[in-house]
């Protein structure tokens, strides 16, 4: 809210400059966002949070707060000073037909009123308030709102039907606001209603039907406090708010109502002329200050700096809270009930240290050494991880968690998280893989790079099939491209999967073929499941080229995902010496000519399954396919190694052990050896 | 020839010459099998024992002269055949390495700095319950100070289970912890959190927040302007200044927002600190009681501070981003950067 400086010092005495004002303000009260000076006149722009906005969004509780903070007089003690006795004698009723909607309502009648244009100055002080002038009641009501905090509406008596009722309106029921502006009602909202019809949302608007005219001669005027959450939620329904309702939702003080209404009508005494008539007051329960308790010694140990009850008793008289009692070590202090959030002690406690001054407050390190003998493992791998990606090349993205909704097509939408209030399209559903996200950087950077390897480490997210639940988990994904990638990209991937889990200590990798589809953005039949001691821990493949097409990516673009969940109880974590053997090793080359369709893996299989002991390594390094070899053949060269830990092995064992090898893959495979 | 009569010549023959076959020539002639200095060694049987030992001990000492000198000149003349033009301002070859996003390097930092006194690092779902985000954090369901977190909230397709949003704040695994684990402790609690906010320079609907909790029988407010100035100068690497302001935030009391001295200008005033001096740098307090009644300590027997800070903002300050929304632009330019 913002604050004229000028208009403050009506109530209170300032002697700082303003910038001065706002910092000690800032310091010890509340934060003040900007100083705009206007003329001979500055704004503070103070924001106002939840706690401060029921006593300090208004110029009169500012103004203590100020004077609180700068011990500046302050001057606006009359408002609050019990005043004559008003005239309760009067025909007039109101009734609160539900005790929880309206905590009190009370209203003033006054005659003979003149209704004219408002005075200048009251114009050019609604209009710092950011009000617009209407007429003099309307404006003096909404002057003593900026001033006092507590909402005002004026009616016109003689166009009410007998007397107020505050009720929850009848379905359907319709009101024409004061702005014209026509709302359909529900039972969930509280109006002020004459015998007749609705007269005004509670907390909310005015309504047409007892406005304020021209002719106007005798005026009820309300102060009301109603149910914050009533309040809220019919605001919320009907989708308009106001200034009045901004007050109402964060609460104010039910013992407001009288000391408004005698402000108020002193105004309008003074601009509108008339008689102050008869007053009544439905305020079933009233509101009483609380008195609690004040511990130095309390104080001293949660704040870790001594007060002596001396100092605390000063800042309570600042704050114009009364001490009722006091012991050697306890004051008692009543707190007024403007401040609806000083509860319990411990906001006790921060009323003094603000006041104090929190720069008096002492650094002390924290007494005891806290030994945590226990590795963060989550934390330790993902550095781990994050780090060896990085040295393999690739960068490393952070991607919203938010998906298109137009990506639904790739995915199961049964398992997709969906937003209730998403921000656009674009950002809709939560990502249920970190490849999919992977592709906007993708399509932003294929622009300016043609060779790019990136990876993510983070959360994803599903809904279970037929169920409710949420699963949440850590995933790593890569993606690399390149101009002429070709099947040479996916090896490039896998290799440097192979060597990722190598880090993390992980020797059971198993590559199968998918047995299902995935996320739809994958070929299948060049993508495979990644397995480690039998448990699936993710998948690797080539990228579909119809979905690279919306991307604008020609290139081949090769993915990856680990699910780290599950791969992290896998790893051995570090890796463990093995000895070197004393004894040389001896390396056979074999080449042969097998049919396309034979994997890898199954020569290896054969190769492993036929050998002794003695061959420790199969390399394969070289693979080509061609014309001359014939149709759906290919040429594949290994190096075998073989090697003993006990003794140097004979060319004869070595022969031998080869001969074994070559016979085995010719039975199996019909090789040709070349 | 005698040593003496060696010693005289070798040298400077092998000063002399100018390639690799002369120096071999020359390492035939006094060290080969029929060389000069092999001559002397095979002419000792006639001397009487002590002068074996004396020439013979001279004669390996002047081989061990001759061929380090040869080894020296072989040297001389390999490097002279080797200046020719050589442009040391030819590109070096490049090196692809990854770059980590400026994001995990400042999480790693901060991190770092608190393990080092002694705190753990805790994590916790992004996916939350309404009663862990906000309930237990003395922000019940119409308190108005819920509307300080605009909130991402999640479809369910049975409308009775309870409400899940995507965390507002890391606060709720304060309670997670807090609920499995007995005091003391202090913990840290890097992660994403979201906000449903239109987005701008300073502003993101994800962003990465590192919360801090440290409970015990006798912890204080002044406890933690110890941690949280020693935490900032070891970030900035220099002298900051702490300051403690009046803040609101419903799971503390009484709260404080935390500012530091501006580290670019040192209090001087510049752009980034908007001439102030100063920035904001977090949130903190005291845990409300209330927090501690939801996770079933006793509120009289334990106390502590919790604050929390953006780790975003951080690296913007550190590494002068001037952008919140490059962190997860997935921009190559930017990331390559770092
Ligand atoms: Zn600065």
């Amino acid at each position: 809210m913002k604050f004229s400086i000028n208009w403050l010092k009506d109530y209170v005495d300032i002697s700082l400059s303003s910038q001065e004002l706002a910092d000690v303000v800032s310091l010890h009260s509340l934060e003040v966002e900007g100083v705009e000076v206007k003329g001979d006149d500055a704004y503070l722009d103070v924001a106002l949070l939840p706690n401060r906005f029921p006593d300090a969004a208004n110029y009169v509780g500012f103004a203590r707060e100020i004077g609180a903070v700068t011990g500046g007089d302050f001057k606006a003690d009359h408002f609050f000073k019990k005043g004559k006795k008003l005239n309760t004698t009067t025909n007039f009723s109101v009734h609160i037909e539900k005790g929880e909607d309206c905590m009190r309502y009370s209203g003033l009648l006054m005659s003979g009123v003149e209704i004219k244009d408002s005075p200048v100055w009251l114009k050019e002080r609604l209009e710092a308030g950011g009000l617009r002038s209407i007429n003099n009641i309307v404006d003096a009501t909404n002057y003593v709102m900026l001033e006092l905090g507590q909402p005002l509406h004026a009616f016109d008596y003689e166009r009410l039907d007998k007397g107020i009722i505050v009720r929850r309106a009848r379905d359907k029921e319709r009101m024409t606001t004061l702005d014209n502006r026509d709302v359909e009602l529900t039972g969930e909202d509280v109006v002020i209603a004459d015998h007749k019809e609705v007269l005004a949302i509670a907390g909310v608007k005015g309504g047409r039907a007892a406005e304020i005219t021209n002719t106007t001669k005798t005026i009820l005027l309300e102060a009301a406090n109603f149910d914050p959450d009533r309040v809220v939620r019919t605001t919320r329904r009907i989708g308009f708010t106001t200034d009045a309702f901004q007050r109402f939702k964060y609460g104010i003080d039910p013992n407001m109502t009288e000391i408004a209404l005698r402000r108020v009508a002193e105004l309008i005494q003074k601009i509108g002329g008339g008689k102050v008539g008869g007053f009544v007051d439905a305020y079933p329960n009233k509101v009483a200050s609380k008195v609690l308790a004040f511990s130095a010694k309390h104080y001293e140990k949660l704040v870790g700096e001594p007060i002596t009850l001396k100092e605390a008793r000063d800042i309570f008289r600042k704050l114009q809270w009364d001490v009722k009692k006091a012991t050697k070590e306890i004051l008692w202090v009543e707190v007024p009930t403007w401040r609806r959030d000083v509860e319990r002690f411990e906001d006790v406690v921060e009323e003094v240290v603000r006041l104090y001054g929190y720069d008096t407050l002492k650094s002390k390190t924290l007494s005891r050494v806290s030994l945590h003998a226990r590795r963060d493992d989550q934390l330790h791998y993902t550095r781990k991880i994050k780090e060896r990606m990085a040295g393999f090349g690739f960068d490393e993205m952070c991607s919203y968690s938010f998906i298109p909704q137009a990506w639904n097509e790739v995915c199961d939408e049964n398992t997709l998280v969906q937003l209730e209030n998403p921000v656009s399209a674009e950002y809709y559903y939560l990502r249920p893989t970190l490849i999919l996200p992977l592709f906007r950087a993708l399509e932003s950077n294929v622009k300016f790079f043609s060779d790019i390897k990136m990876f993510e480490v983070g959360n994803v997210f599903s809904r279970e099939k037929n169920n409710e639940d949420i699963v949440e988990r850590t995933k790593l994904a890569g993606m690399l491209t390149r101009e002429k990638g070709g099947d040479h990209l996916f090896y490039e991937c896998k290799g440097t999967v192979n060597e990722l889990f190598h880090t993390l200590g992980v020797d059971q990798v198993e590559y199968r073929a998918r047995e299902e589809v995935w996320c739809g953005v994958l070929i299948q039949s060049r993508s495979a499941d990644i397995y480690v001691s039998g448990v699936r821990v993710g998948c690797l493949g080539v990228v579909s080229p119809r979905w690279l097409e919306r991307f604008d990516v020609v290139h081949d673009v090769v993915a990856f995902e680990l699910d780290l969940n599950s791969l992290l109880p896998l790893t051995e974590g570090e890796r463990r010496f093995v000895a070197f053997s004393k004894y040389p090793e001896v390396v056979r080359d074999i080449s042969f000519v097998v049919g396309q369709e034979v994997r890898i893996s199954e020569i290896e299989k054969i190769i492993g399954e036929t050998s002794s002991s003695i061959l420790v390594a199969i390399d394969l390094f070289d693979m080509f396919e061609g014309e001359r070899l014939g149709e759906g053949k290919k040429s594949l060269s290994f190096h075998l190694i073989f090697r003993s830990d006990q003794k140097t092995l004979t060319g004869e064992e070595v022969t031998g052990e080869f001969g074994k090898i070559i016979t085995a893959l010719q039975e199996r495979f019909d090789i040709e050896v070349r | 020839m005698t040593l003496q009569e060696i010693e005289q010549v070798v040298f400077a023959e092998i000063g002399r010459v100018g390639t690799a076959k002369e120096l071999e020539e020359i390492q035939h002639t006094y060290l080969g099998r029929k060389g000069h200095l092999t001559g002397i060694l095979r002419g000792l049987s006639e001397l009487s024992l002590e002068e074996k030992r004396d020439v013979g001990e001279k004669s390996n000492v002047l081989r061990g002269r001759i061929e380090t000198a040869l080894k020296d000149r072989l040297g001389e003349l390999k490097e002279k055949q080797e200046e020719r033009f050589f442009d040391i301002t030819f590109p070096g070859k490049k090196v692809v390495v990854g770059h980590l996003n400026p994001l995990t390097l400042i999480l790693k930092e901060i991190e770092d700095i608190f393990i080092s006194f002694g705190f753990s690092v805790v994590e916790g779902p992004e996916v939350e319950t309404e009663f862990n985000n906000f309930d237990a954090l003395n922000i019940p369901a119409n308190h108005p100070a819920r509307e300080m977190w605009d909130t991402f909230w999640l479809k369910r397709g049975n409308q009775k289970s309870e409400r899940l949003l995507l965390r507002t704040h890391t606060s709720p695994v304060q309670i997670r912890y807090m609920l499995t684990h007995e005091p003391p402790f202090r913990i840290i609690v890097p992660g994403t959190t979201y906000r449903y906010e239109a987005t701008d320079a300073r502003h993101e609907m994800q962003f990465t927040q590192v919360e801090g909790l440290v409970v015990g029988e006798d912890v204080t407010l002044a406890n933690f302007k110890a941690v949280i100035e020693a935490f900032f100068i070891r970030l900035f690497a220099q002298k900051v200044e702490i300051r403690l302001r009046p803040g609101y935030f419903p799971f503390v009391e009484p709260g404080v927002e935390v500012d530091a001295t501006c580290p670019r200008c040192k209090k001087k005033g510049c752009e980034l600190c908007k001439f102030s001096g100063w920035l904001e740098l977090g949130g903190a307090g005291m845990v409300h009681p209330n927090v501690f009644d939801a996770v079933k300590y006793n509120p009289k027997n334990v106390q502590g501070f919790a604050f929390g800070i953006g780790a975003e903002r951080f690296a913007m300050i550190k590494y002068g981003i001037p952008d919140i929304r490059l962190f997860r632009s997935g921009d190559l330019r930017f990331i390559r950067q770092f």
